[in-house]
């Protein structure tokens, strides 16, 4: 008896779910609200050293994120800011992510655009920003060169050396002071 | 083809070898009988005939077999030898000595490094060392000869003199350093009276070495080795002219040396070209361009000292002058040769990143004091004024600074205690400079300037990226104000410098600040200052009327206009009945006097002297109203605990225990148990019936009536004590959940103020959100606990 009743309720729990989805864009807001406003909560208690994001003001739709380059890659202690701009049906649909920072990088153009696959065709519900932070920490120091947005990063990667001193250049002309 | 080749290279080696050996024939050596030219060598033949002792001594040089591999060797064990022949200076043996020594090494270098190179094939790369070798040599011979007054110069540096005298007429100039001239002409004519005493044998050995360096000219020439002659003098001029300036000008700042080497060059170089390129053709050009490589050499070699000369700016004055001199020469020949306006700056520019790198390295770190950082910052906007009137080169070297002054979190507050010290360098400035106008925005732009003569257009290649060099061309104390977007936050800074110290001594002497404010500062910025200073003078009026009414009184109060004052934070406690009667008193006088006012007392500033009787001995102690308050309840009743005192003060325990804690350190009060104190005397001997503590004179601020604004104190005023801390430690704990949030809003959003941070709380965190007085306690405890940073009434991470 107690099994059906239990089953019962929570199918009646997904089709209020479901129907209320693609209806009203109000009640679709309040549902995206409440679910950044939880990703920001575990995100802030997940307390993770080298990324974080916060809402950019009071439109929680809108925030900026930070990065650092993880250690052992030439992107070490390179900070970046981004910028994540949520769809008003997310998380159905991806984030719209750009560099604040300029950043030298083979999948990155000098616009700040990213070329990464998790947000464009390969994005699924199940990301959350903690998620796309830590993918975007790792495409800093493993890029994908067959994609390349910037064909001078793409060619030097291969001398990493090399590549780190332009890098660090780049970085020096372009952030220093402003983070 | 071949033949030619073959022909040719036999025709150098032998030339080579016969020049080689003309050249050595100086000295008795193994090679005498083949002398090329055999008169010239019959001369110190003839000269060293009647010295048995030094052919001996020659002999045995000859014996040692040292043969330097390099180059770089070669000349280094010229060097040696050089040193060697010094100690023998001064005498004809000596003379002799370093002659053969020199030309005696050279030949078996030559010999047995270069000679197979040269006579194999035409190796250019070993025939230019071996010229290169070859005119150090001569260079060194020279000059031991010229040391022992045996070369006279006055006949080649007419060209050079006119160079001189500019120098000279540009330091004349400098009316300050007419000394230093003097001496430059002092030891001129030293040197002259020295010159007069020239021995006969000099004069011919001089002969000998200049015949002997004019055939080897010839030979090169003969054989077509000029224009790596030419390549190789450059080289070795280059070593020569280095090598000089590091040794005599190094850390030499505080004198001008650069006339010294302009003597030295036309003395020692100038001849030595002369005698090494005689005869080949472009030596009078080159001799034109060789000044130029030495004022070029000069400029980089002082360029790269840039930091220390700064470091001991004024001091460096000197330095900074002989340096200005040869960019502007360098700058002024290139402009009229090539009118190229880019180059005139070239060498400043060029060179500046690395001093400009250095300074970031040994300057701009966590270990440095901000004031030295100032003070090393306003010496580097001084130097390059001089050196660089169009301020582009200071430009470039000023942005880093002032972007990391910024960021200090007491840069305003060196800057302001800079310009109201009177010792320091900045108050020079105030008092010789024209009335500080802060509040002048429009500097105006140079360019428009049409009645200027000596406008001057920026380089071409400047124009966009130093479109701002011009503005900057203000006084020093504007480029420190400009450091900060807003002048506002030094006002402030001098508001609150000037609360504080009127604050914390009673007999504030105003004359004196208020001649200095008004002399300098535009009066409207300073308005709040002004009505400060004025408080104070008004309040010395008040307390001098209230005494002559009643002249036991022992109150001085200092009454500030609310309105005009920085916050003072008012963290009040009931004062003991002794001295609120005191105070109601004073307020009773005050209030017959100015009847529509009332006071507002601030019972935590001012001081208290104490005379305390501790048994036989009388102690005095100047200590806060809080202190002070807590010893009188003492008078009362000989035991208390810390709760009695909280109760009796009505302000927490917290508060009170570092109040006790320093009347237990002087030994006035002691813990008999935890918790439990008693006056010292007490309880040494109990039957005494407790320290008497006399109030004598009690100063204390106190505010003038008008709205009362619950909202002051809101940031660091409250330094110096540490009542914020202990309260906010009991909500910090609640507050480590927004902790967290802060972090990632800070993060991200960079520096926010207060009420920012106090809204995203409450729109994003989860929960009640802490108050703005709770949530700025706890910011201003991250602040204490270096997490956070407070600047310009916005907080940011460390």
């Amino acid at each position: 008896m107690a099994s059906t009743l239990t089953s019962a309720t929570t199918t009646a729990a997904n089709t209020n779910n479901n129907s209320s989805n693609p209806n009203s864009s109000e009640t679709a807001n309040s549902s995206v609200i409440k679910r950044l406003r939880s990703e920001l909560m575990n995100l802030m208690m997940a307390n993770l050293p080298d990324i974080s994001a916060f809402p950019d003001s009071d439109n929680l739709l809108r925030w900026v994120g930070t990065i650092s380059g993880a250690p052992g890659t030439v992107y070490e202690n390179l900070k970046y800011k981004l910028q994540i701009q949520f769809p008003s049906n997310y998380p159905y649909t991806a984030p719209t992510i750009t560099f604040l920072t300029p950043c030298w990088h083979p999948n990155v153009d000098d616009r700040g655009n990213i070329c990464l696959d998790i947000l464009k065709e390969e994005w699924s519900a199940i990301y959350n920003v903690q998620t796309i932070l830590l993918s975007l920490q790792s495409l800093l120091g493993e890029p994908n060169p067959d994609s390349p947005l910037n064909g001078q990063a793409a060619r030097l990667w291969e001398n990493q050396e090399e590549y780190k001193k332009v890098l660090l250049k780049h970085y020096k002309d372009n952030v220093a002071g402003t983070i | 083809m071949e033949f030619n080749n073959l022909f040719s290279s036999r025709l150098n080696a032998e030339s080579i070898t016969s020049a080689y050996r003309s050249f050595s024939a100086g000295i008795p050596s193994n090679n005498i009988k083949e002398f090329k030219e055999p008169h010239l060598s019959q001369d110190i033949v003839d000269l060293l005939s009647g010295h048995e002792k030094i052919k001996e001594v020659v002999e045995s040089l000859n014996k040692i077999e040292l043969i330097p591999k390099s180059t770089e060797e070669c000349l280094e064990y010229l060097d040696t030898q050089a040193q060697l022949a010094d100690k023998h200076m001064g005498s004809f043996e000596g003379l002799v000595l370093s002659l053969s020594n020199t030309y005696n090494s050279l030949d078996k270098t030559l010999r047995s490094r270069y000679w197979p190179a040269i006579t194999n094939k035409v190796d250019t790369q070993h025939v230019r060392e071996f010229l290169v070798v070859l005119s150090y040599s001569i260079y060194k011979a020279f000059v031991y000869a010229q040391k022992n007054n045996a070369v006279r110069v006055e006949n080649h540096s007419i060209v050079w003199e006119v160079e001189h005298k500019s120098y000279r007429d540009y330091i004349a100039d400098l009316k300050t350093n007419s000394q230093e001239s003097r001496d430059d002409e002092t030891s001129d004519q030293d040197s002259d009276t020295v010159d007069e005493m020239q021995p006969c044998f000099n004069t011919r050995i001089t002969e000998v070495i200049i015949r002997k360096a004019e055939s080897l000219g010839l030979e090169i020439r003969n054989i077509g080795l000029q224009h790596l002659l030419y390549n190789a003098a450059k080289a070795t001029l280059l070593l020569i002219v280095r090598s000089h300036i590091s040794k005599t000008c190094g850390g030499e700042y505080d004198r001008h040396v650069f006339g010294g080497l302009i003597e030295w060059y036309n003395n020692t170089i100038f001849p030595w070209l002369k005698l090494l390129l005689r005869g080949i053709s472009r030596e009078a050009c080159f001799l034109k361009e060789s000044f130029e490589v030495l004022c070029k050499e000069f400029s980089n070699y002082r360029v790269h000292e840039l930091f220390d000369i700064i470091v001991d700016f004024p001091g460096s004055l000197p330095a900074i002058e002989d340096l200005k001199f040869c960019l502007e020469y360098n700058g002024h020949r290139r402009l009229k040769l090539a009118e190229d306006l880019k180059e005139a700056h070239c060498v400043t520019l060029d060179s500046l990143p690395s001093s400009l790198n250095r300074t970031q390295r040994r300057l701009l770190h966590a270990g440095a004091n901000t004031d030295d950082i100032l003070t090393q910052y306003i010496s580097t906007i001084r130097c390059l004024r001089i050196l660089d009137p169009s301020h582009i080169a200071l430009e470039i070297v000023a942005a880093p600074i002032r972007q990391y002054l910024k960021q200090r979190e007491d840069t305003v507050r060196c800057i302001v205690l800079d310009m109201v010290s009177e010792e320091s360098g900045l108050f020079e400035d105030l008092a010789n400079g024209s009335p500080l106008s802060i509040d002048d925005d429009s500097d105006g732009d140079d360019d428009d300037d049409f009645d200027n003569p000596s406008w001057t257009p920026l380089p071409s290649d400047a124009k966009g990226v130093f479109s701002s060099a011009r503005k900057r061309n203000v006084d020093v104390i504007k480029l420190l104000v400009s450091i900060f977007d807003t002048k506002d936050v030094f006002i402030k800074e001098l508001e609150r410098l000037l609360a504080k110290k009127i604050l914390k001594s009673s007999g504030y002497n105003t004359d004196n600040e208020a001649k200095v404010l008004k002399l300098h500062f535009g009066s409207n910025l300073l308005q709040r200052c002004e009505v400060m200073l004025k408080d104070v003078s008004d309040s010395k009026r008040v307390n001098q009327y209230i005494k002559e009414q009643n002249k036991e009184f022992a109150l001085d109060t200092t009454i500030l206009s609310h309105q005009y004052w920085p916050p003072i934070s008012s963290d009040d406690f009931q004062l003991p009945k002794e001295l609120e009667r005191i105070r109601t008193e004073y307020e009773k006088h005050f209030e017959s006097l100015r009847p529509a006012r009332k006071l507002e007392w601030k019972s935590n500033t001012g001081t208290v002297d104490l005379e305390v009787e501790l048994g036989d001995e009388l102690l005095t102690f100047s200590v806060a109203p809080l202190q002070a308050s807590i010893l009188f309840l003492f008078h009362e009743k000989d035991t208390l605990t810390i709760d009695n005192i909280a109760e009796a003060l009505q302000c927490s325990p917290s508060i009170i225990k570092p109040r006790i804690q320093f009347w237990l350190g002087k030994g006035v009060l002691c813990e008999i148990e935890p918790g439990v104190y008693q006056t010292a005397d007490t309880a040494k001997e109990s039957k005494n019936s407790g320290g008497q503590v006399t109030n004598k004179d009690t100063g204390m601020a106190s505010t003038m009536s008008g709205p009362i604004d619950d909202e002051d104190c809101d940031d660091g005023n409250n330094d110096d004590d540490g009542l914020i801390q202990s309260e906010a430690d009991q909500k910090a704990e609640a507050m480590q959940v927004y902790w967290q949030f802060v972090v990632g809003m800070l993060t991200n959003l960079g520096a926010l103020p207060l009420d920012r941070i106090h809204t995203m709380l409450g729109m994003f965190a989860q929960g009640t959100p802490p108050s703005v007085e709770d949530l700025r306690n706890f910011l201003n405890l991250m602040v204490r606990e270096d997490k956070l940073e407070f600047s310009g009434g916005q907080y940011k991470l460390r």
